[in-house]
């Protein structure tokens, strides 16, 4: 079972973690009898230096897209042979993140060498999201920045409108799709268009509430990019004050830190300004000393659609792959700001577009999971995934809505706070009676 | 059953005839043939190679992410560490582990349970 990497990559993926999304309390991969790898994708990262420096050297680049990769898969199955006398009955690819974006152009790229894979969070469209990532922050440069505080004031409103809509009081928007339709940054608006003494952190200004609009818009090319792509899709709605640790949390963890965002990025910022500014400086431009504010993407075409064609993982043609009885799972959380998870849903129906529904069906599965952030933390997240996928790789078990857990992070029992189904592409969790905390007590339904 | 498992390995190691250089396979002797693992003639290179004892749970007081700060219960297991040399000189080489349990047979156990004792 190989693991893929994350964010720039450029640090060894050991195989030893728990699975993309793997409750607390199961038995390892490794304990499960799997042998595991992973790479650091051609890379390492030194210690205070942008994660995109790598960027520079061809090679390099080609191998975090897509190479390395492949590389890795062939050596690892020549050990598994050497040490076992036979070659591996099954090999599986899970990711999330960078890693979930491995995960689909190995389907794209490599459709003969899986037969399973699980694509979490996938960061696809990566041309358009570190321009999308970026403008995110070039908004929030001066009066658009929004605090800690009003971040919350947002939260609540959002919970406010959309909370009950499944028929639950329950601290959670189960369908954010209807909800970003409904939500309003507008109805935050201060009187007077600013924030004073008196207002302090209890409504927005002009500037923060075009940031927020900004931020859920779609980012718009002048030109297509791979597959005929020519824009990133808008960020979504909820989970925007998920508490920030690292990449765990909502607005603050991936789009506003705790400063406005500083050149060159400083490590209070949030981190798709720290990825995106250093995107278009060390992929892009290859300009390490670019004023990302005076950046003209027109300037690069070039380069964007050589960037786009190695990472962008867009291909929706995955016939080969279902051909040879390849399985693929994807798993998309709604309130992710690292990557917007309308990315990933418009890819499965390009890919339902291509080859039919009914034919996608038959070997890949979309699920959307309400609340969580981009790295599993606040709404139920875990899901054992690699389950559901030997089951349908090995005994042709197609796995149906399936559950996620919210789990204490507490040895040995892991308790489960609470359950939820995880619904398949486009149902939700609606309502129906007994505790909130129980996944019985919702149904999946458009 | 331990005569029919040898002829089975056996069997499979004749197969593959081009692998068939390890007389055991790493579910009979881990040690030794996890020690012969490292080297490389070609662009791939095994730098290192290592019976890891089996190991218990632990859960971190910090860590990136909630599932970042568990560390699972693992078996014992052959921990391989290499790289793949690159093209351009200049680019770094590719680094990788491998993780090989030394009970399993490299397949899911249930899927291998009727050629392996170990499962």
């Amino acid at each position: 079972m190989q693991y893929g990497g994350g964010g720039f990559n450029g640090v060894l993926i050991t195989g030893l973690a728990l699975p993309p999304a793997y409750p607390f309390d199961k038995p390892s991969s490794l304990a499960r009898g799997f042998v595991t790898y992973g790479t650091d994708s051609g890379h390492e990262t030194r210690q205070g230096e942008p994660p995109q420096v790598f960027a520079l050297n061809d090679e390099a680049f080609e191998n975090f897209a897509h190479r390395a990769y492949k590389k890795v898969r062939d050596a690892a199955v020549t050990l598994m042979e050497r040490a076992y006398g036979k070659k591996p009955e099954k090999l599986y690819f899970m990711g999330t993140s960078e890693g979930g974006r491995e995960g689909l152009t190995m389907a794209q790229r490599y459709p003969d060498d899986f037969d399973g894979i699980f694509a979490r969070v996938p960061v696809i469209n990566w041309v358009g999201l570190q321009h999308a990532g970026t403008r995110s922050g070039l908004v929030t440069m001066g009066d658009g920045w929004i605090n800690p505080a009003q971040v919350k004031l947002v939260g609540d409103a959002v919970r406010a409108a959309c909370d009950k809509a499944d028929g639950s009081d329950d601290a959670l928007v189960q369908n954010p799709v209807a909800c970003k339709a409904a939500f309003k940054a507008e109805s935050l608006r201060c009187a007077s268009g600013k924030t004073d003494d008196k207002t302090g952190d209890q409504c927005l200004t002009d500037a923060q509430i075009k940031a927020i609009d900004t931020l859920h818009a779609t980012y718009k090319f002048p030109f297509e990019l791979a597959n005929g792509l020519d824009d990133y899709p808008g960020w979504g709605v909820s989970g925007e004050d998920t508490p920030a640790v690292g990449p765990t949390g909502g607005w603050v963890a991936w789009w506003l830190g705790t400063a406005p965002p500083a050149q060159p990025p400083a490590p209070n910022n949030g981190i798709a300004w720290i990825y995106g500014a250093g995107g278009i400086q060390y992929v892009f431009a290859r300009d390490p000393k670019l004023d990302v504010t005076t950046y003209k993407l027109e300037e690069h075409k070039a380069r964007l659609l050589e960037v786009s064609k190695l990472m962008d993982s867009t291909d929706p043609d995955l016939s080969r792959f279902r051909a040879r009885g390849g399985r693929l799972i994807m798993l998309e959380h709604m309130a992710d700001y690292a990557q917007s998870p309308y990315a990933g849903i418009r890819y499965f129906e390009s890919v339902e577009r291509k080859l039919g529904k009914t034919e996608t069906a038959e070997f890949a599965r979309l699920y959307t999971a309400p609340g969580v952030d981009h790295v599993g933390s606040g709404a139920p997240a875990n899901v054992d995934m690699l389950s559901a996928l030997v089951d349908w790789v090995e005994k042709g078990k197609a796995p149906g809505d399936l559950e996620v857990t919210d789990q204490k992070v507490e040895a040995p029992s892991f308790a489960v706070l609470r359950a939820l189904p995880l619904c398949r592409w486009p149902a939700w969790p609606h309502y129906k009676s007994g505790s909130v905390t129980e996944a019985s007590s919702f149904a999946c339904a458009p | 059953m331990r005569a029919k498992l040898w002829a089975l390995l056996l069997g499979s190691a004749a197969v593959v005839a081009a692998n068939a250089a390890l007389a055991v396979t790493l579910a009979e002797d881990a040690d030794t043939v996890c020690k012969s693992l490292v080297g490389g003639t070609d662009a791939v290179k095994i730098d290192s190679a290592a019976l890891q004892a089996p190991s218990q749970l632990a859960v971190a007081e910090r860590g990136p992410t909630p599932s970042g700060r568990i560390i699972p219960t693992n078996p014992a297991f052959c921990k391989l560490l290499g790289h793949i040399d690159p093209v351009d000189p200049k680019a770094p080489p590719i680094r990788f582990q491998v993780n090989l349990p030394s009970s399993g047979t490299g397949v899911q156990c249930n899927m291998a349970a009727a050629a392996s004792t170990a499962c």
